[in-house]
């Protein structure tokens, strides 16, 4: 069974005057996709749900729904509109109307369906959000949850081939996620096609057949969640998913400034509240095998990434050292005593090649 | 709404008995012009008595100037002033009329007036010629004795009967100044009324009357609304600057009017002096037809303006929001530029310099001021009410698939109506008040139809306080309407229901 293409996204760019969150973007999603967009804030994962309705149309680049071009000048953008359903984090519900009308309002207006037939329709779908007691209700006097459902509510009365979600919990109360979650959880199991933007990771993980890292300006990796969670395949993912605190200093000076990037350390260590003891063992490798054996083994002109990177999920501290030059081999050429140290601050040390080729060690620190 | 009127009338009531006490203040005799040196003097807007007073009385630079003569009397009653100063025959009427004030025995200064021209006007020595005739043949003699008399039966103008072949004068003269240019029961009377109508006889010329403010007679002649105006205008060599005079008709003097120390207060009771009153202000020459008239003319702009003004409002606001770059700016110029000049000036600006040559109504020019600028105000209240609606509400409606115009007019429009209307309600009932400048281009409404009966009465209070009256019900009335359409637009209001549809 071949799969549907619903949208189709090429070459996709969102240029603001002093930023870029989307550079290039091409995926295409297929009928059925239960699809959560996950990365860190500013990377233009709201600007991708936004670009694919037109609220805000992107700078170059072309997006097909069922093959028609939302992004054609000329096309009737209201109609296609009417195809993808939109729940927002602020929710929108009409104010200035009830909970039924503001769910019966498009379908009269816009699908020509007579008011007992939106009516109908209406009630039919809050049961099944579980607000129908709430149709007479105007919008302010519900909380953010009920309101959520009743967006959605809105969104499916005008019977859309597909929903895009806007982080619909994150203006939520953390009381309340759940019941919007579990909507949206029914939906997936009916088959609905759906993209989501969320920070709630369990859920993305459930729910979901796929799974966008977004990163750079661009889909960074596209994978089922077990890929994604359980084994990513590139470097910025893996620290998105054990949400890694980075380190990094580059030494290409005999002469640099030692006692800052010792303070650095010491700092880095307070901030994520490091035991003093991986605080040392971390000053032990930066002096033992960066400065005593590696700097002198470069000579004149060294080059010297020091990166530490801790998980927060894992609760790991892990120092890569990338160096410049032929390998070192640590057992033979370091000298006695620094190797017993450093021996004693990690619980492994292992050797690698960077993307760039570089020699680096890998050392997890105790 | 009961509670409110009476609780003003309360207010009014203490604020009139207050009055007399903070006005009081130390009685001085006067028996030469020389004893009014430091005194406080008091006289009419526009007029030159002020200049010719303080080169007669040492130390008289201390003066306050008023619109009307009724006016200047009250302020003189209530000791708020020691002289009014101003020409013979209107301080005569002025005395006959008012037992508490009296003409000061010694004159300031002889005076004379003119009609006044256009600089250059060839009209002028058509009216010189005439005036001489007239002045020989005692026809001017025979006038004066008929203003000036006392039995009103004689006060009649002459019919424009003639057939006018030389063409058509424009007339605009003041209308406030007793026996010399009023208005009476008919419309406009006067001594120069009078006199200028039989010129126009002679010269077999039709005439166009306009009554006008005196302060807006020069400008009149010169913006080219007017070919000749009068209203006891003095002529001095300063106006001479800048028009024409004929040569003088009146031979008369400035003079003082003063307190009558002698007058002792009648025992009249409050409610009879009420009756009095209202018999002088509404029944007397059907005056309380002028009243109906000013009122309905008061309705016409503030009904035109407003509804004018809500749609021209609409337009710039949508402009100033959709429209291109460099139609945002003018029209954001445009709207600043309104909205910091005065409307009586801006009224006069459009009736003296816009339409200055152009042959329109006042009233016409009165509506459409009124609606530029209610349109003005509008338009930064609709914009502020589209402000408050948030964008996440378009953005919905777009997503559910409405067009951009559904969009505007289905979501936005009327939740912004929810905030912008309470706003229009007020600036609404603010233009109705403001209309009672239009008098300054001799539209008569209300307002100008109280000062003319106040003119006539000599009696401030009475008339002020019905026109304040009227005011006071025409904006409860506009403000219970308005506030009825603000309840029914409300959706919290009234029964919980979808209409059309068999409820579940």
């Amino acid at each position: 069974m071949t799969k549907q293409a619903l949208i189709k996204i090429s070459h996709v760019c969102k240029a603001y005057p002093n930023v870029t969150p989307l550079k290039d973007v091409n995926t295409t999603i297929y009928k059925g996709d239960v699809i959560s967009v996950i990365g860190p804030s500013g990377t233009g994962k709201s600007t991708l749900l936004r670009c694919i309705n037109m609220m805000d149309p992107p700078t170059s680049g072309d997006i097909y729904i069922n093959d028609e071009a939302i992004t054609a000048p000329n096309c009737q953008l209201h109609l296609l509109r009417r195809k993808m359903g939109m729940v927002f984090q602020s929710f929108n519900l009409f104010n200035h109307k009830t909970v039924i009308e503001n769910i019966m309002m498009a379908p009269m207006d816009l699908l020509g369906k007579s008011a007992q037939e939106a009516y109908d329709k209406g009630m039919e779908l809050l049961r099944t959000v579980g607000l129908a007691d709430k149709a007479l209700n105007f919008p302010d006097e519900l909380s953010g949850g009920q309101k959520q459902r009743v967006a959605i509510a809105r969104t499916l009365a005008m019977e859309p081939e597909m929903i895009l979600f806007d982080e619909p919990t994150s203006a939520l109360d953390p009381t309340k996620v759940g019941e919007v979650l579990e909507v949206i959880r029914e939906l997936a199991q009916k088959g609905m096609t759906m993209l989501i933007v969320t920070h709630e990771m369990n859920f993305a993980k459930d729910v979901s057949n796929r799974i966008f890292y977004m990163d750079q300006g661009e889909i960074y990796e596209d994978g089922t969640p077990e890929q994604i969670f359980e084994h990513p395949q590139r470097e910025l993912t893996r620290h998105f998913i054990m949400r890694t605190k980075l380190m990094e200093e580059i030494i290409t000076s005999k002469d640099f400034d030692f006692i800052a990037i010792r303070n650095n350390i010491d700092q880095f260590g307070k901030k994520y509240l490091l035991s003093p003891k991986s605080v040392h063992n971390m000053q032990v490798v930066f002096e033992e095998l960066c400065v005593q054996t590696l700097l002198p083994y470069q000579g004149e002109a060294p080059n010297l990434q020091f990166r530490i990177e801790y998980s927060d999920k894992t609760n790991s501290i892990q120092i890569r050292i990338a160096y410049s030059g032929k390998a070192f081999e640590l057992e033979e050429d370091m000298d006695m005593i620094s190797y017993a140290l450093l021996k004693n601050a990690t619980t492994s040390i292992k050797t690698a090649l960077t993307e760039n080729g570089e020699n680096e060690f890998i050392l997890d620190i105790k | 709404m009961q509670k409110k009127i009476f609780s003003l009338l309360i207010f009014l009531a203490t604020l009139l008995t207050l009055l007399p006490c903070f006005a009081a203040n130390e009685e001085k005799s006067f028996k030469t012009l020389n004893d009014f040196s430091g005194a406080r003097f008091s006289t009419l807007n526009g007029t030159v008595a002020d200049k010719l007073t303080q080169s007669v009385i040492p130390n008289s630079d201390n003066f306050v100037y008023y619109y009307t003569v009724a006016d200047g009397i009250m302020a003189l009653k209530s000791n708020k002033v020691d002289a009014f100063v101003l020409d013979d025959p209107i301080c005569r009427l002025a005395a006959a009329r008012n037992p508490e004030v009296m003409v000061f025995h010694e004159p300031v200064m002889p005076d004379q007036y003119g009609f006044a021209f256009p600089k250059g006007s060839p009209l002028r020595n058509k009216f010189n010629t005439v005036l001489r005739k007239f002045s020989e043949d005692g026809t001017l003699q025979n006038l004066r004795d008929i203003w000036l008399g006392a039995d009103e039966s004689k006060k009649v103008l002459l019919k424009q009967d003639w057939p006018g072949k030389n063409g058509t004068i424009r007339y605009y003269h003041d209308y406030l100044v007793e026996p010399i240019v009023y208005v009476g029961a008919d419309g406009p009377l006067g001594l120069e009324i009078d006199l200028a109508l039989r010129i126009a006889k002679e010269l077999d010329m039709k005439i166009e009357l306009t009554k006008c403010e005196f302060g807006g007679l020069i400008a009149s002649l010169q913006s080219g609304k007017a070919d000749v105006v009068s209203g006891s205008m003095s002529i001095t060599e300063e106006r001479k600057k800048s028009v024409d005079f004929a040569d003088s008709h009146y031979k008369a003097a400035l003079v003082l009017l003063v307190r009558n120390d002698s007058y002792v207060a009648s025992n009249e009771s409050f409610i009879d002096s009420v009756k009095a009153s209202f018999e002088k202000t509404f029944i007397v020459e059907n005056r309380w037809k002028l009243i109906v008239d000013g009122l309905l003319v008061t309705i016409l702009i503030s009904a035109c303006a407003g509804i004018g003004g809500l749609f021209l409002g609409f337009l710039l606001c949508m402009l100033k929001r959709e429209g291109s770059k460099p139609v945002r700016n003018f029209i954001n110029t445009f709207i600043r530029l309104l909205k910091s000049t005065p409307i009586v000036v801006f009224l006069m600006i459009a009736y003296y310099i816009i339409f200055g040559s152009v042959n329109i109504s006042a009233l016409w020019v009165a509506i459409l001021a009124f609606t530029i600028n209610f349109g003005v105000y509008a338009a930064e209240t609709y914009s502020t009410g589209l402000d408050t609606v948030d964008n996440g509400q378009r953005e919905a409606a777009l997503a559910l698939g409405y067009t951009p115009k559904q969009t505007f007019w289905k979501v936005i429009f009327p939740q912004a109506a929810r905030h912008f209307l309470p706003i229009l309600k007020g600036d609404f009932i603010a233009m109705v008040k403001e209309t009672s400048i239009v008098g300054y281009i001799s539209v008569q409404d209300l307002t100008m139809v109280s000062d003319i009966i106040h003119s006539r009465t000599m009696e401030a209070f009475f008339p002020l306080l019905v026109t304040a009256m009227i005011y006071l019900i025409i904006a409860n009335m506009l403000t219970t309407v308005l506030d009825i359409i603000e309840i029914k637009i409300d959706p919290k209001h009234g029964k919980r229901t979808v209409k059309g549809v068999k409820m579940q």
